[in-house]
């Protein structure tokens, strides 16, 4: 009989599964009113995809364009992209003019996330042996 | 070569469990079935004889070398485009080719086979290949059960614990990250748990993390883990045309030098289907491979994306008339048309057996059976030699 000494296959998947979602180093601090691009679940995406929408009021032309823009004052979090944008509204609660890009590039010594993963999101897996493997 | 109907042991899915293999079910309406059906599927075995199980062995020892000297002859003449890998990563791809840096090189060749003719090669799924636990583990240990006087082409588990052991101290670190996708089924969670397990049985660390939580950190050119702390090994099932063609795929090149890669970037050539032409141009007429066109050529083929996975986006001709097909993502880089290759039927079921190396070492055999194209529902049956 081979012994087969797999602790971490018998074990481990249930307390990755049960980290998703408990990461917190997903977002950084503003110190100026930012304007984000978020998408219809209202996570981050790459603001060139906001490029054509109008940046005043209630932004965005739903049914026409999956992506708003999203306002958020000095002091709130920026998520990383592919993460929910929080903490702010869909319209300015101040002159628009004083709203920021979102930094494109992450802050000196700051990390960015969300950059990989997102091709493999769009082919999920739900039944026996469809993961994203070969 | 034959199939055996069998009645599947008590509990089987309680038994399989235990030894993780969580997907074993594949859950109603999954492509507009309906009911739950197995995916570990034991009302039936392979049984071979020891003359198949060595032309199996040394028909997938003969594929390696075949595509080696493709992956050679592919660098030789800058042969990327057609296989539409991005020019910035190419440079990387050389680098690595000639480096040998440290990797488990592991991957499954499907195969045709009858038992009687020789075994034919659809492709060799050498970048994220998957059924790894199901054919290293359970399937060894239904033989166990079921056929404890039997035999099996299965020696995937011990030659990839023995991989791990003799690469650990080439390593950049002992310290390994394993990347996968948070996938909803357990498939990719499982398969990388038990990578780990056999890293971890070689003496090395190892940490899982998901792919969209891998951090860049700009200031030091590095990819870092949740904690921000730089990852010096990252095995990744993930592919390597999807990691190179998202957001942060430009940084690989910018922090190449400051990490390990497993696998290996030079997988990107071999696990494209384009190496499929590439191949019968180098060997036309070899007996294990199939006649294989960057155009349709006969009255009979199989069309494929060159990247795509689980039977999606699939056209089978025949007589020139379309037989089946499947849908999917893929297709946009281009396709290859291979000749069409007339499954062995078994009262309907149409067994792919999808033949194991490690790095250069044949490893064993796991098969999953479907219709006329085999997709992400089709069972894992196992198998006996005798």
């Amino acid at each position: 009989m081979k012994k087969f000494n797999l602790p971490l296959t018998t074990a481990i998947s249930a307390a990755i599964l049960a980290s998703a979602g408990c990461s917190s180093d997903k977002e950084w601090q503003i110190n100026s009113d930012t304007k984000l691009c978020v998408d219809q679940s209202g996570n981050r995406v790459t603001e060139d995809k906001c490029a054509n929408q109008p940046s005043s009021g209630m932004s965005g032309m739903p049914g026409i364009s999956p992506y708003r823009w999203y306002f958020i004052s000095r002091g709130g979090y920026v998520p990383y992209y592919n993460y929910p944008a929080s903490g702010g509204a869909y319209s300015p609660s101040a002159p628009v003019n004083s709203y920021l890009p979102a930094p494109v590039a992450a802050p000196e010594g700051a990390v960015t996330r969300g950059g990989f993963g997102s091709i493999g999101e769009g082919h999920g897996g739900g039944g026996g042996g469809e993961g994203v493997g070969e | 070569m034959e199939r055996i109907k069998l009645t599947p042991r008590d509990d089987w899915q309680h038994i399989v469990e235990q030894h993780g293999l969580l997907w074993h079910t594949v859950p109603s309406q999954t492509d507009g079935q309906t009911g739950d059906k197995p995916y570990w599927d034991e009302s039936a075995c392979y049984r071979f004889t020891a003359r198949e199980v060595d032309t199996l062995e040394a028909a997938t020892l003969e594929l390696y070398r075949l595509v080696m000297v493709a992956g050679q002859h592919i660098i030789d003449n800058n042969l990327f485009a057609g296989f539409g890998i991005p020019d910035f990563i190419v440079p990387l791809i050389k680098r690595a080719w000639d480096a040998e840096p440290p990797a488990l090189n592991h991957g499954r060749f499907d195969l045709g086979f009858d038992g009687v003719h020789p075994p034919k090669m659809f492709e060799y799924n050498c970048d994220t290949p998957t059924a790894m636990l199901e054919t290293a583990v359970v399937q060894w240990e239904w033989m166990e059960a079921v056929f404890p006087k039997a035999d099996q082409f299965n020696s995937l588990h011990d030659k990839l614990l023995a991989k791990w052991q003799d690469i650990g101290p080439y390593l950049k670190s002992r310290g390994i990250h394993f990347t996968h996708m948070n996938d909803h089924a357990g498939e990719d969670t499982i398969t990388i748990s038990y990578l780990r397990d056999l890293a971890e049985q070689a003496g090395i660390n190892s940490t899982a993390i998901f792919t969209k939580d891998i951090g860049w950190n700009a200031t030091t050119k590095r990819f870092v883990d949740l904690d921000s702390q730089p990852i010096d090994v990252l095995f990744h099932l993930y592919p390597w045309e999807w990691l190179v063609n998202e957001e942060f795929g430009p940084h690989i090149v910018e922090s190449y030098d400051a990490m390990d890669w497993i696998e290996p970037v030079w997988k990107m050539m071999l696990s494209n289907k384009a190496i499929l032409p590439v191949l019968w141009e180098l060997f036309p007429g070899h007996p294990n491979l199939l006649p294989c066109y960057a155009e349709p050529r006969g009255s009979g083929y199989v069309k494929k994306p060159l990247l795509s996975r689980e039977g999606a986006n699939i056209t089978i001709v025949k007589d020139g008339k379309t037989l089946a097909g499947t849908e999917g993502d893929y297709g946009h880089e281009g396709f290859v048309y291979q000749e069409l290759f007339d499954l062995p039927d078994y009262d309907g079921n149409r067994p792919v057996l999808g033949s194991w190396i490690v790095d250069g070492d044949p490893a064993g055999m796991g098969i999953r059976e479907d219709g006329l194209i085999t997709g992400n529902t089709a069972r894992f049956v196992p198998h006996i030699f005798e």
